[in-house]
Formats: C-alpha cells, structure tokens, sequence
C-alpha cells in the first residue's frame, strides 16, 4: 500500500506538473481535441521518461483504461535483484495508471488546478476516484505488465 | 511556520487588465507564478526578450500544430511560455529576481 501511495504522489506531482507547464501548453494540448486525447498524451511524453515504453490498450472515456508497460524498470530491477515474484512488483506503475486517470478523468487538471495537498485528497479520496491494479507483471513470467484503472 | 512563499501559494491576483497572475509552489528556493488570461504573442515574447537572453525551440517547424517554446534568461529570472500560448511560468529566485516582478508584470500586460 505504501509503494502505491508513493506511486500516486510521483504521479500527482509529474504528470500534474507536465500537464501544467509551458512545454504541455504548447507542445501538447495545442494535439488535444479530446479529453482522452489528454491520456494519450501524457502517456507519450512518459515514453521520454526512460520508465520503459508506456501505451494504452484500451480506454474507456472517463471510465476505464488498461495500460501497458513494456520493459517496466521495476519488474527489471525486481528480476535482477530477487528472480520471479509471486505478486505483482511495479508499484509507481499502478500508482501512475490510477493518477493519470484520477487527473484527467476525476479531478479536472485540464483547469490547471495547484498542486496542493488539499487537491491530492480531491484527486485520490474524494467521491468515485479511480483505483489501479497490476494484473499481469513480468516479474511473475508474464511478457509485459498490465495495469487496469477502474472508479470505486 | 510556513515561509511567506509557502502562505503565498495559491494566491491569485491581476497586475493589469485581463492577465491573472497565480503563485505556486515551486521545487527550488524562488518563487513561480503563472500568468495567464490572454493568448501572448510575439510582440510580448519581444518586449520580455529587453530583459535578457532569449532561446526559442521552433517546434512548428517539426509540427505545424505545435506551438515555439520561448524562453527569456534574465538576472535572477526565467521565463517560460510558448509564442501565441496562454500560460507563462516565470521563476523569481530571491532577492534580485522578485525585485524584477513589477517590470516582468508590465512587460507582460504591455502599454
């Protein structure tokens, strides 16, 4: 629980911090016609990040979406130091799926609200946010790691 | 006790005509403030460019739906934006840049 709570604050504070600055203004929204445009996004700029490569499988608007992550650094490094898992390892990934859904879909950061502590609890804990789980990891054999966000 | 930047932060006022200024907390010791309100053209990116060294990353060159990303190193301050955006950061690092704010704020409002 922890792991994904530091997830969702590294999520909070950089997507929300890229969604709200001078290069998103102007490199990316000028792209987004549509909310779900947003999610596409900032799931391409995350593929800069060297996080492993990020893409969306399916999304649907303002409900759902399942994300994969090809090469995720935290299934590599749990493989490297421990071998296989039993459970999923990749905490900042699902920490990551729930924020950007929470974001775009739950707290409205298109409105480019601050990042304050009183907006991660709107973002996270307040009315029908989004939770993530990892369902498939590499770190437990499987090819690629995928999260799915779902409201509460 | 919370620093004076830190009560700040959140705070919205207007330093001219339609432009809203808004303080937000920033990851170093300076301050950053959001202008927005207007689309920022050219014509302001030249006036805050007298402050000091100007770069631009001509992204409409790779992109025609992109926007330039503009940027304005001046003495204890940085400017951010893109050309014909709606949204410029700019960083005040403390003492020399706040005491740059009124002059950045006019130059952004303009005459």
């Amino acid at each position: 629980m922890l792991l994904k709570e530091a997830g969702q604050v590294c999520a909070f504070h950089t997507f929300g911090g890229i969604m709200e600055s001078a290069e998103w203004e102007g490199l990316i929204k000028p792209q987004c016609k549509t909310t779900e445009d947003w999610v596409y996004g900032m799931v391409s700029v995350v593929n800069a990040l060297g996080w492993g490569r990020w893409s969306v499988a399916a999304l649907d608007p303002g409900q759902r979406l399942e994300l994969v992550i090809d090469g995720s650094y935290e299934s590599n490094g749990y493989l490297a130091a421990f071998g296989k898992s039993n459970t999923p390892r990749c905490y900042l990934g699902t920490g990551g799926t729930s924020g950007l859904m929470n974001l775009i879909y739950h707290a409205g950061i298109q409105s480019r609200p601050a990042l304050t502590p009183a907006f991660y609890e709107k973002t996270f804990n307040e009315g029908r946010f989004f939770v993530a789980r990892e369902v498939e990891c590499r770190a437990m054999g499987a090819s690629q790691c995928r999260f799915v966000a779902e409201r509460l | 006790m919370p620093s004076r930047r830190e009560r700040l932060v959140g705070f919205r006022y207007r330093p001219h005509g339609r432009v809203e200024a808004e303080v937000r907390k920033s990851c170093r010791d300076e301050w950053k403030i959001l202008y927005s309100g207007e689309r920022f053209g050219a014509d302001v990116w030249d006036r805050l460019a007298a402050l000091g060294e100007r770069s631009v990353f001509e992204a409409s060159k790779l992109n025609p739906k992109m926007k330039d990303i503009v940027r304005v190193h001046a003495e204890g301050v940085r400017i951010e934006g893109a050309r014909d955006g709606e949204l410029i950061v700019v960083f005040f690092v403390p003492p020399r840049g706040l005491r740059q704010r009124r002059r950045v704020e006019a130059l952004i409002t303009g005459p």
